[in-house]
């Protein structure tokens, strides 16, 4: 391995200084880009909001990516560097590294790419490497893979790897096909079909060496060293409708997420969709059913995953809205979302001169209905089948519920306002691991508005409001934004917990913040108080400390 | 923003510079006579980081007991409570603290409370990117560390007298084969047997959602010289044929001293990988 | 194993320099598969505007000053379109999660763009996209020209600004 990993880079500087020395024709069209960010924060203890000290008073985060592009080829490295990781980052992150590298080449048919790369099949059920490094998240791939086209409208993708875990790699070894078949392309060029249909499958399988396992106290495991995945999905759409569909199972995957049940894993995805101008409407429904499939049996944070199951819940922009956000329960969960999109045409009454736009929105989340494998054996015991499920029935859990209403309006060229008004079901003894607690019912009120005093100057204020006798009680949050565009922000900010139940825990959470922006580079400085969260995954609930200090953030793109 | 890091990054210490630790008191302890080895046993040192608060924990007790059933002596084990679900409450149940500088200091360096809990470390394998261990991979972690052969050898003695509440505790590291690499020892005491409030999750462990008479086994008091330890081998320096360690530790009016064991252990200063461990009760 | 990576890179960039020393053409966009609306395939180093420039915008259905962005735009894009010829490609970079509520979202907000899908992220990734929005200006030779990112009120008039020098033939500033 470690041989390997030396070999590739070594490669690509021969194929370079080769073609450097050959005629400057080669590397006429060659060319560097990359970008840069580093977040750094200085920390202060603060007793009160359950800020703690931290030693070293200053953390950094920072990468930079270098990208070589010349005709068919590519090659591009990044570079970390955690000292040490910002608080809410996982602290195996620490020290500084090159974790991602690769060489590739491509042309009309082939695309062939080796060393770390990403990749996503169909919506992600059965495998996709992402990264997102604002949460600290990257399980990429490290191998090599291999984009087929042979022919128009189809595309075949085969790739092998091993997956990332900080700065080693797991224990697992992930092997993944894919084909996806753009009908129309394929038997139907001049477009004279009016429906649409795109059909994919996968297949992928994880290879991890035996390893000892003991439950139930005598019990010692017979696992499976590869476990296979597959998936199926279509696609169809004609004129304004849609409905996409995607079914993956997993065969059997004993592992600490599951607690060691032998029984196969099964998502299903579905969602029609209709839209034409000024009017949208979708409707989805979603069931996971023992789907956590990781390249290490034993991994319990949130590293090492193979696939990816999407929360069928809006993502929601305004602190207060995104208090509870839900986090996907790999284990079992059935959830149905609608959403409805309408404008309200210009000129009419309620209008006005630009339109008026709404958006209703409203998500359902439940566990799975689990019954006895066999009639005597508990639910979810270790070294079983685990359980049974009926495929469309609703468990008894209430997990999450969101209605939210959302109305725009801009009334002239210098007033704009937003108002959004919320309903919230949070099952806080699931998602945050308090057990016994009563489910958190909350409304939530927003207000934003901007006003515009002339072409370039504006004045944005957010108030936000979150009402509930669970929890820590009300909460009201209120933002006051200054822009001069293009190139500079101001904002001040506060969110107060008057609604406590308990009078010294009704605390304020003050932040100031200004940014700089020229081109593609940006300087963002804030200051003030963070809360704290606390985020369970897989049988281990991890706490983001409550911060308050300085933070700066500098991105810069070349 | 190198400014800004100055400005704060400053930490002006006052006097006094420096504080007493493992101060062998031969006066007040009497070194005692250490008897011959004859096998050489190789134990393993799990530490299992935990709280009160944390629901997942008591499973992880569990399988750490279960371990501990099946390799006797070979095991020793400490439940390190630090972190967020360790901390007390203001009211309510979990105002009893668990916690000890050592063990918050060991949480901070290894960060395993800030990845989550219940994990754990198993002879501290794997620093600094692969240490954190859950419990599901304990067994074969701790099996694993077992097939090595001991490169150190630990032999304890402990004396308690009740009255003083004074425990003199005696380790003896004897080097198998040369090492030279820089080493240190660490003394902890434990507590078992702590009856208190424990939130749980795990209807086959305990009631849910908490355990309000759970027995706490192996919890870390403190450290009887330091949470780092004293240097017994040097880099550099010939080891020498044993190192005899005692050190004096008036225990704290509410331990139970027949439920407290001493707990020692040497490991390697730069990968920190534990060596060799030991465990003998008070009385 | 990091010093052959230092050694790679630096040679790297040594023969991308001496690359540019030659009578060159700027950067253009890189080829990238990803899907439009009606889920077709396209490749990015494709995209073209018969000679005319193009605005290529990174956004989200989460990124509100994203939204902000195309809104404004769009409430002034049938001037801009008929002014300068410009043509603006909105690339959502929303995963699975989202990426199926595009279409209705875009059709019922009216935007007249042509929107693509980067559900995995590559395209963004191979235009060293860090935070959104976003936004590059193109020119009549698919050479990327200008580059910026965030967005507040007012910031529309800087782009069509550049639009229009870059037709005028006048140097862009910074």
């Amino acid at each position: 391995m470690r041989v390997f990993t030396w070999i590739v880079p070594a490669l690509v500087m021969l194929v370079l200084t080769g073609v450097n020395a050959k005629a400057q024709s080669l590397t006429e069209g060659g060319r560097v880009s990359g970008n840069f960010q580093l977040d750094a924060q200085v920390y202060r203890a603060d007793s009160a909001i359950g800020a703690y000290e931290v030693e070293e008073k200053m953390r950094m985060n920072t990468f930079a990516n270098i990208l070589y592009t010349n005709g068919n080829f590519n090659a591009g490295v990044r570079v970390e560097s955690y000292l040490n990781p910002i608080l809410g980052y996982d602290p195996r992150y620490k020290g500084s590294g090159v974790p991602y590298w690769f060489g590739s080449w491509k042309n009309e048919q082939f695309d062939i790419t080796v060393g770390n790369f990403y990749e996503q099949f169909g919506s992600g059920l059965v495998l996709r490497s992402y990264e997102e490094r604002n949460l600290g998240y990257d399980n990429a791939l490290r191998g090599a893979r291999v984009k087929f086209m042979p022919y128009q409208g189809v595309t075949i993708k085969g790739l092998i790897g091993t997956q990332r875990f900080f700065w080693e790699q797991g224990p697992g070894i992930v092997r993944g096909l894919d084909g996806d078949f753009a009908l129309n392309e394929m038997f139907d060029k001049n477009g004279v079909c009016k429906t649409r249909v795109v059909l994919g499958g996968s297949f992928v399988s994880k290879y991890q060496p035996l390893e000892d396992i003991v439950v139930n106290d005598t019990s010692l495991l017979k696992l499976p060293a590869n476990v296979a995945s597959w998936a199926a999905r279509f696609n169809l759409s004609r004129g304004g409708f849609s409905l996409d569909g995607e079914y993956a199972t997993k065969l059997n995957d004993p592992s600490s997420i599951n607690n060691f049940i032998y029984k196969k894993g099964e998502s299903m995805l579905l969602q029609a969709t209709y839209s034409q101008k000024g009017f949208g409407v979708i409707a989805a429904l979603k069931r996971t059913d023992n789907m956590s499939y990781k390249s290490k049996r034993t991994e319990t944070g949130n590293a090492l995953d193979i696939n990816y199951l999407p929360a069928l819940t809006r993502q929601h922009a305004y602190s207060l809205s995104a208090m509870y956000p839900y986090a996907t329960q790999p284990n079992g969960e059935l959830a149905v979302q609608g959403q409805l999109n309408y404008k309200i045409k210009k000129g009419s009454k309620l209008g006005g001169k630009y339109g008026t736009d709404i958006a209703l929105n409203y998500s359902r989340i439940t566990s799975i209905k689990k019954e006895t494998a066999d009639g005597e054996t508990a639910i979810g015991q270790s070294g079983t089948a685990g359980y049974t499920s009926p495929f469309f029935a609703f468990g008894d859990q209430l997990y999450f519920q969101d209605l939210n209403l959302e109305l725009q309006h801009k009334f002239n060229t210098r007033y704009k306002l937003l108002v959004s008004y919320m309903y919230l079901n949070y099952n806080i003894d699931v998602i945050e691991g308090h057990p016994g607690d009563p489910m958190v019912k909350a409304h939530i009120l927003i207000a934003d508005m901007t006003y515009k005093y002339d072409t370039r100057n504006a004045i944005k204020i957010e108030l936000q409001h979150l009402a509930t006798k669970q929890d820590d009680g009300d909460w009201m949050q209120y933002m006051v934004e200054y822009t001069m565009a293009p190139k500079w922000f101001f904002t001040f900010s506060d969110q107060f917990n008057y609604g406590n139940a308990e009078k010294d825990r009704q605390l304020h959470y003050p932040t100031v913040a200004m940014g700089y922006t020229q081109g593609s580079n940006r300087l963002t400085l804030t200051y003030g108080k963070q809360r704290e969260g606390i985020i369970c995954v897989g049988g281990v609930c991890r706490n983001v400390p409550a911060s308050n200090g300085l933070s700066i953030t500098l991105t810069s793109t070349f | 923003m190198a400014a800004l890091s100055v400005l704060h990054a400053c930490d002006k210490i006052s006097e006094p510079y420096s504080t007493t630790i493992g101060v062998t008191d031969t006066a007040a302890c009497p070194v005692p006579e250490f008897p011959a080895v004859t096998v050489v046993e190789k134990r393993v040192l799990l530490e299992d980081y935990t709280g009160h608060t944390c629901v997942n924990c008591p499973k992880a007790a569990l399988t750490a007991r279960n371990l501990k059933e099946t390799y006797g002596e070979q095991l020793v084990v400490i439940a390190v409570h630090a972190g967020f679900f360790a901390n007390p409450t203001a009211s309510g149940d979990f105002t009893y603290d668990f916690r000890s500088e050592a063990g918050t200091a060991w949480d901070n360096f290894f960060g395993v409370g800030l990845v989550g809990n219940p994990n754990g470390l198993i002879n501290r394998l794997g620093y600094p990117n692969n240490h954190i261990t859950a419990p599901a991979g304990w067994g074969n972690a701790v099996s694993t560390a077992l097939g090595t052969a001991p490169l150190v050898d630990l032999q304890m003695i402990n004396e308690y007298d009740n009255d003083a509440r004074k425990l003199c505790t005696h380790i003896k590291t004897r080097f198998i084969t040369s090492i030279d690499r820089n080493l240190k020892l660490v003394v902890v005491l434990n507590e078992s047997g702590i009856i208190q409030p424990q939130k749980n999750n795990d209807a086959e462990v305990g009631e849910v959602p908490v355990i309000l008479n759970y027995e706490h086994n192996h919890v870390l008091r403190g450290a009887i010289n330091s949470s780092w330890g004293n240097t017994v081998a040097q880099k550099g320096t010939a080891n020498p044929e044993s190192v005899v360690k005692t050190f004096k530790y008036i225990l704290n009016g509410e331990y139970v001293a027949a439920n407290c064991q001493v707990v020692a252990f040497v490991y390697d200063d730069e990968t920190k990988e534990v060596l060799q461990a030991i465990e003998k009760p008070v009385l | 194993m990091k010093k052959i990576i230092l050694a790679c890179v630096l040679i790297l960039a040594y023969s991308a320099g001496k690359a540019q020393e030659q009578p060159v053409t700027g950067k253009k966009l890189p080829s990238v598969m990803v899907k439009n609306l009606e889920g077709k395939t396209i490749n990015t180093a494709e995209l073209n505007n018969d000679g005319k420039p193009m605005i290529v915008s990174f956004w989200a259905l989460w990124c509100k000053p994203c939204i902000n962005e195309l809104t404004t735009i769009s409430d002034v894009y049938p001037d801009w379109v008929s002014e300068t010829g410009v043509k603006l490609i909105a690339v959502s970079i929303d995963d699975s999660r989202s990426s199926s509520k595009v279409l209705p979202t875009v059709n019922a907000k009216g935007w007249e763009y042509e929107v693509l899908l980067d559900v995995n992220g590559d395209f963004k990734r191979a235009m060293n996209v860090n935070m959104i929005p976003h936004t590059f200006l193109i020119n009549g030779n698919g050479e990327i020209v200008w580059q910026h990112t965030s967005f507040s009120e007012g910031s529309e008039l800087q782009l069509i600004d550049k639009v229009r020098r870059l037709n005028a033939g006048e140097p862009l500033g910074e």
